[in-house]
């Protein structure tokens, strides 16, 4: 949690610590960490086209070259609810700057936390995952957030989209991953 | 052949040692998954072994295992934590079987991935445990050295060097990575990393990673200037650029070889590659090194570091003798019950009135072990300067070691067989100098039987394999004409005929006497006249203070008379006062008071212009020079705009109207709110029309309130096209107000594109906000 402030707890003074801690206490008790996620056979991939069972494509070089060696993917929509942001939002008002700083880096770090949590417990046996991109990175399009929440059930968890792809609530988070057969 | 670790250091003066280049980055290139690249030593060992092969025959004096991130507890989140120990062993013997008779084998160690409390979660037990486990099977399989590298966390970076130590006799070799700011990103110096880690047992100390070389020769010479160990440099092939989503490195090998020459006559004599070398790098490299020789090198001083800052024995040192239950009854009390609300106040107190190192001695009592570790963390924490870790009992003694980030002082060892015998090991496993106090088993001799003690507590100690920098001697005052004088008598003794540094407690001469604080200030003066190096003193006692900045102009501790030269510009005179501080200091209630009182006798803008503006100036320049990190500017921001509410300026006295948005389309806005909270601490009137704002709203707001400036947010690539259709309309739309533009995804070449301002964080907002204010006026 420093690290994310760019700060080290020992360059502040003992009020300030606590405060950090306070606020950190109270921003995970909002927390409401949700995750779905769905497993979907390659049915190509290449040409800058990653085709899935179901007639599902995403369009991205990028998302090819991640799936070369795997026979599926996952699709993953995790969320850490609207109420973090809401409390982030009252500390600006409020003009306690330090605390909304704190708040938010907690719940950008639970979301992140959260997904390398699914991550993790994806691969079944003798499965090993590729890294995870997310929309928005490298050539995989932030317009392909829509079809990221369809085949993820993201919808199902409250997410929603903006006219310019963003996800509501703010800290929310979709990926990808190529699924792989371990090498024995 | 075994390689043994003063052979290596010996070499390692005489030649440049060259290791091998990037593995990682080689591995990517072949596009092999990485998931994670230390697995590809059993999936896929050919091309593992091409690549050592290739820094082989490229003329690498040694090469590093495909090891650096198979800890147990990295792999496990690949779900491979249970081939941990196969996955290193096949890293060394692919590396040995490629390496020959003449290449040396390092087993190389990286981060756990996670920070080590305080900073993060994980305990320094387990970190140990990580570094420990991976160790011993890299030796298990053969190793030459072991390297550990790319360390940014100190804390962390000593648990791998103890723990690598405590199963490995050869050659440790310890890199941590260091920003363009010159510091890890914890906030750790490089001379800092250089003291701590070669006290926990490194034989090496350097850089790699993170920035090219040419960033990193100021680093090097820092290192070089601080221990007398071997230095490496280990550099990627340039500063990396994101190209299209992919990390590029870009240094051809002749640019990253004409760099070797300079990091060499800065210090080093180990040299290497890092991320985006190649063997053609390393190939150049050799072609360099052959014609190099180390540069001479020779530190003989005492040290001590806390995470963040050094503090180098060239001039009495100040040790604050304060946190001490003896005859202390309240302390005591809140001691027992784990308050350690006057720790803190003492320790901060202390440091304020010119302490260089804290004294911690929590007694005897019951649980002394825990509450001297949880004090320690405590002082850690409230202060930035390194600390004494003051006990009799070795287990109280080790509760605080483990609790140290940095390098302190342990005080102290009676020159007993049994004290020595479990103490000393103590100051050498966790890297700390170390206190031999003049007694023996039957209390202090005469000052011939003291020399007698002392001559075998020093051949003790560098026999236990502490460094002779690292050994200070306690005559051991005590009251008493005759005992003041043996005390004495000894410690001229000490500098003429051992080559150690002294400490003594000072007030103890007085013990019982009247007229304590001059008795102090005498005996003070007195022995650092005769060469006491270390002096436990109250430093809160006026007197002493006096006599100790007067010493300090007479001994030219640049430290010192530095440190006095900053308070006489900011407190001198007491132009600034206690609201600056408040605001600096970040501490609204107290704020909140001196402005009600200021109030009532100065006007708004005098109350703005002499304390609220330099005390926010100074917060900037400290966020520049990495002094302060983001929470103590959005602190210091939350006091100056309560004091600003407080003293209602008139309109008429603003000093510029600042629009802001983040564009439409982008829903982020937590930059774009500690921008804003920033720029009104520092007194303009920002309307904040919030995130995702049509350019119609931006631009009717901007003629509605007479923008200045519009400042835009934004923080995805797709958003931050959007400012291009602002600066467009609000020069359509014939709107004068400068535009300013930030986030995550911004520029200074995109900005300059759209004929916009950039600032890349808050305190740079506030400049150019300034510039531009200026400038339309």
């Amino acid at each position: 949690m420093w690290k994310r402030l760019r700060a080290c707890p020992e360059r502040m003074s003992t009020g300030h610590v606590q405060e950090f801690n306070d606020v950190c206490e109270y921003t995970r008790g909002l927390l409401r960490p949700r995750f779905s996620f769905g497993r979907y056979k390659i049915i190509k991939s290449d040409g800058g086209i990653l085709e899935l069972k179901g007639g599902y494509c995403f369009r991205s070089n990028d998302l090819v070259k991640l799936t070369s060696e795997s026979f599926a993917v996952a699709v993953i929509a995790t969320t850490v609810g609207d109420e973090v942001n809401d409390l982030v939002q009252k500390y600006y008002e409020q003009g306690r700057l330090f605390a909304m700083a704190v708040a938010d880096a907690v719940s950008s770090v639970a979301v992140e936390e959260l997904i390398c949590y699914v991550y993790s417990i994806i691969p079944k046996a003798n499965e090993i995952t590729t890294r995870r991109v997310s929309p928005g990175y490298g050539d995989f399009e932030l317009s392909s957030q829509d079809l990221m929440l369809r085949l993820s059930k993201g919808y199902d968890l409250g997410i929603s989209l903006t006219e310019n792809y963003m996800l509501i609530p703010r800290k929310s988070i979709t990926a990808i991953v190529g699924l792989n057969e371990a090498l024995s | 052949m075994k390689l043994y670790r003063e052979a290596f250091k010996i070499l390692a003066r005489e030649q440049v040692v060259l290791l091998d280049g990037a593995m990682g980055t080689l591995l990517q290139d072949k596009g092999l998954s990485l998931s994670p690249p230390d697995e590809l030593n059993l999936s896929d060992p050919k091309a593992v072994q091409a690549i050592h092969k290739a820094y082989v025959s490229a003329g690498a004096n040694i090469i590093l295992t495909n090891t650096l991130g198979a800890t147990k507890l990295r792999l496990a989140s690949y779900r491979l934590g249970s081939r941990a120990d196969e996955i290193n062993r096949a890293g060394v013997a692919l590396a040995r079987e490629v390496a020959g008779e003449k290449v040396w084998v390092a087993g190389d160690i990286g981060p756990l991935g996670e920070f080590l409390e305080p900073l993060g979660t994980l305990m320094f037990d387990d970190a140990y445990l990580e570094f420990y486990r991976q160790a011993k099977s890299l030796i298990a399989e053969g190793v030459d050295l072991i390297v550990i590298e790319t360390m940014s966390d100190l804390r962390e970076a000593k648990a791998a060097v103890m723990a690598s130590r405590s199963v490995f006799n050869g050659p440790i070799l310890a890199f941590m990575t260091f920003g363009e700011s010159g510091r890890t990103i914890t906030g750790t110096p490089p001379e800092v990393s250089a003291v701590t880690l070669v006290a926990a047992g490194a034989d090496v100390v350097g850089a790699n990673c993170s920035i090219g070389a040419q960033k990193m020769v100021p680093i090097i010479r820092s290192f070089a200037d601080n221990v007398g160990v071997p230095i490496c440099a280990k550099p990627n092939a340039g500063l990396p650029k994101i190209v299209k989503g992919e990390t590029l490195f870009k240094q051809t090998p002749p640019q990253f070889a004409s760099w070797i020459p300079k990091l060499v006559n800065a210090g080093a004599s180990i040299v290497g590659g890092c991320c985006g070398t190649t063997p053609d790098h390393i190939r150049a490299a050799a072609e360099v090194v052959k014609d190099l020789n180390p540069k001479p090198r020779k530190n003989h001083r005492g040290t001590f570091a806390s995470r963040t800052s050094l503090i180098i024995v060239d001039a009495p040192v100040i040790v604050g003798e304060r946190i001490n239950p003896a005859g202390k009854s309240l302390f005591a009390e809140q001691l027992a019950k784990r308050d350690f609300g006057l720790v803190i106040d003492e320790a901060k107190a202390q440091v304020n009135a010119g302490a260089d190192l804290i004294d911690i001695n929590v007694g005897d009592g019951e649980n002394a072990d825990s509450i001297m570790a949880k004090a320690v963390c405590e002082v850690q924490n409230a202060t930035s300067v390194p600390v004494s870790i003051d006990s009799s009992r070795p287990e109280v003694l080790e509760a605080g070691l483990k609790a140290i980030v940095g390098k302190p002082l342990l005080n102290s060892c009676p020159v007993s067989s049994r004290a020595m015998t479990e103490i000393l090991p103590l100051a050498r496993r966790w890297g700390s100098a170390v206190v031999g106090l003049a007694l023996g088993s039957k209390g202090i001799p005469d000052a011939l039987g003291q020399l007698e003690l002392i001559e075998k507590f020093i051949d003790r100690a560098l026999k236990e394999g502490i460094a002779i920098d690292d050994i200070y001697i306690d005559p051991v005052m005590t009251s008493g004409i005759e005992d003041v004088s043996r005390a004495f008598e000894v410690l001229r003794a000490i500098k003429r005929n051992f080559n150690v540094r002294t400490i003594a407690g000072i007030s103890n001469i007085s013990y019982g006497l009247p007229d304590r604080s001059d008795l102090n200030v005498a005996a003070l003066l007195y022995a650092v006249g005769i060469g006491l190096d270390l002096v436990i003193v109250n430093p809160l006692d006026a007197q002493i203070q006096k006599a100790i900045n007067s010493l300090s102009i007479f001994s030219q501790s640049k430290r010192r008379i530095g440190a006095q030269v900053e308070k006489v510009l900011e407190k001198g005179e007491d132009s600034k006062g206690e609201l600056y501080w408040a605001i600096l200091e970040g501490q609204c209630e107290k704020a909140r008071t001196i402005v009600q009182d200021l109030k009532t006798s100065m006007k708004p803008l005098e109350i703005q212009s002499k304390f609220i503006i330099p005390a926010l100036e100074k917060v900037n320049q400290l966020f520049e020079q990495k002094e302060y990190y983001l929470p103590q500017v959005l602190k210091a921001s939350e006091v100056a705009q309560l004091v600003l509410k407080t003293i209602e300026l008139d309109s008429n006295e603003e000093l510029g109207r600042i629009v802001f948005a983040s564009v439409a389309g982008d829903v982020h806005d937590i930059g774009k709110n500690i921008v804003i909270a920033v720029l009104r601490s520092h007194g303009f009137t920002v309307y904040d029309l919030g995130k995702n704002v049509s350019t119609s709203r931006i631009v009717s707001n901007a003629k509605k309130y007479k923008a200045d400036i519009v400042a835009l947010s934004a923080l995805m690539t797709t958003t931050m096209l959007e400012m291009r259709k602002v600066a467009k309309a609000l020069e359509e739309n014939k709107i004068e107000s400068k535009l300013l533009i930030g986030g995550a995804a911004v520029t200074k070449v995109y900005a300059k594109e759209i004929g916009a301002e950039y600032a890349r964080d808050a305190v740079v907002a506030v400049d150019v906000v300034k510039h531009l204010i200026c400038d339309k006026n």
